[in-house]
């Protein structure tokens, strides 16, 4: 590469394709020594010079005329991108519900579940709104027996009948409720802290083996109840049995 | 200059309407300068099937890619890109079977790209043989001389267009320019008994390197 300022003979070394090019193209960015070079050197002048003349040529070229065709196919190109375009976004639009379908059956199973659960609870509420209290849930302890009253535990629908002075075969709703208030609380008065529940009160107690176990009952009504026809009756473990005693089991007693 | 910024400040709303959804816009960014990108394209291929072809791709690939735009270069520069870049992919790939088109006198086209209504015959016929001087050109140098000496795009421009550095444009454009050079000083002096297409094809033949498109600079 010749040094830009460097004196050149014109007769041993002419301008290279790029500097006369440059000399052409934009003299005022050229290299001071090439241009005065091109003054002392016909040949690079020449060159110079053609070039010149070839930049004014193709700068004069005049621009072609855009074919129609050639618009016509390019506007159906473009079309048809907007087509494909189109159908992305649309597939895209209904493969969502498909998703959200997708989730939903998936979780269709422990939703269901979920229902049950909820149901049986409402249900339980419901008997116990029915049976036992009008105004409160016998829920402070433990969940309540999903059986209900009609599907109580035998055993312990026979204990609260015995205790509250009616056999089993006698268990009629015809019966005086006066009879049943006569043994509240019983033998466990010297016995604290007995669970409470709310909206309830204690009627009665009794201790005795229950399924093999010692086992203290606790029944509870709903002094809201003028009939006094339901009972909510809980087995706990042990003969003093708090609010922290196991629940053998419990549930709504119609007399 | 002024007015080119406003140029490029309504491209650019084009394109954000484009991008929003705007059926119209992309059209009317295209109405504004499918002229000049279909000069390069016929002028860098030298052929106005294979110019129409780039210019679909071109177009094309701008409604794609139009969300990828850099704000960094204008709007026309961005799309000259493209299109220099659809008629490079397409000469490439008919690499292996290498035909130079020369621009048919014949052709609607052609005659649409060097008449002028107030030209003389005689320039008419130089400008014929400039385009086919140019279509001789290796398809490198060809690129930058259509940008920089043809559509007139500054030498930073062209090299933005073309993805290459600007010495790469100027080395690109000097060597096509001297070969364009020897041609129409061979006009002006005709050698006895020879034609004009004898004349062309005694422009030198593109090296390995031309044809590869690495630059000599």
């Amino acid at each position: 590469m010749t040094e830009p300022q460097e004196p050149r003979s014109a007769a041993l070394e002419h301008l290279t394709d790029e500097e006369v090019s440059e000399c052409a193209y934009s003299p005022e960015t050229a290299a001071a020594g090439w241009l005065e070079h091109a003054e002392g050197c016909a040949h690079c002048a020449a060159e110079i010079a053609d070039l010149k003349l070839v930049l004014a040529q193709l700068a004069d070229l005049p621009e072609p005329a855009f074919p129609d065709e050639v618009g016509i196919r390019v506007d159906a190109a473009l079309e048809r991108a907007w087509q494909e375009a189109d159908a992305e976004r649309d597939a895209a639009v209904s493969s969502a519900p498909r998703r959200a379908r997708f989730s939903w059956r998936r979780l269709a199973v422990p939703l269901s579940a979920l229902a049950l659960v909820v149901a049986a609870g409402a249900g339980l509420d419901a008997i116990l709104h029915e049976g036992v209290s009008a105004s409160g849930t016998a829920t402070s302890g433990a969940a309540p027996n999903a059986a209900g009253a009609q599907t109580t535990d035998e055993a312990l629908s026979q204990w609260v009948l015995s205790v509250l002075g009616y056999s089993a075969s006698t268990n009629s709703m015809n019966q005086s409720p006066a009879h049943a208030h006569a043994s509240t609380l019983g033998p466990m008065e010297e016995c604290k802290g007995l669970p409470q529940r709310a909206g309830l009160t204690i009627q009665t107690t009794s201790v005795r083996q229950f399924h093999g176990r010692e086992a203290t009952l606790v029944v509870y009504r709903n002094s809201e109840e003028p009939a006094y026809t339901t009972v909510y009756a809980v087995v706990y473990a042990g003969s003093c049995p708090t609010s922290s005693s196991e629940i053998l089991d419990q549930g709504p007693v119609s007399r | 200059m002024r007015e080119a910024g406003r140029d490029d400040a309504a491209d650019r709303d084009c394109l954000r309407r484009h991008l929003a959804g705007d059926r119209e816009a992309f059209g009317e960014l295209l109405a504004r300068h499918r002229g000049r990108m279909w000069a390069v394209a016929l002028r860098t291929t030298s052929n106005p099937e294979d110019a129409a072809d780039a210019l679909q791709d071109a177009a094309l690939s701008a409604f794609k890619a139009a969300g990828s735009f850099r704000q960094d270069s204008a709007v026309g520069t961005w799309l000259y890109r493209i299109t220099v870049n659809a008629c490079l992919d397409r000469l490439r790939r008919q690499a292996a079977r290498p035909t130079v088109h020369y621009p048919d006198p014949e052709s609607a086209v052609w005659r649409q790209a060097t008449e002028d209504p107030t030209d003389m015959a005689e320039q008419r016929e130089l400008r014929l043989i400039l385009e086919q001087a140019l279509a001789k050109l290796p398809v490198d140098q060809r690129a930058a001389v259509v940008l920089v000496d043809v559509q007139g795009l500054a030498v930073d421009e062209a090299a933005a267009a073309l993805g290459v550095p600007t010495g790469t444009v100027k080395s690109r454009c000097a060597r096509g320019r001297a070969k364009l050079a020897v041609t129409l000083r061979e006009l002006r002096n005709p050698a006895p008994d020879h034609d004009v297409s004898v004349q062309i094809d005694q422009i030198d033949r593109p090296t390995a390197q031309d044809r590869n498109g690495v630059p000599g600079d």
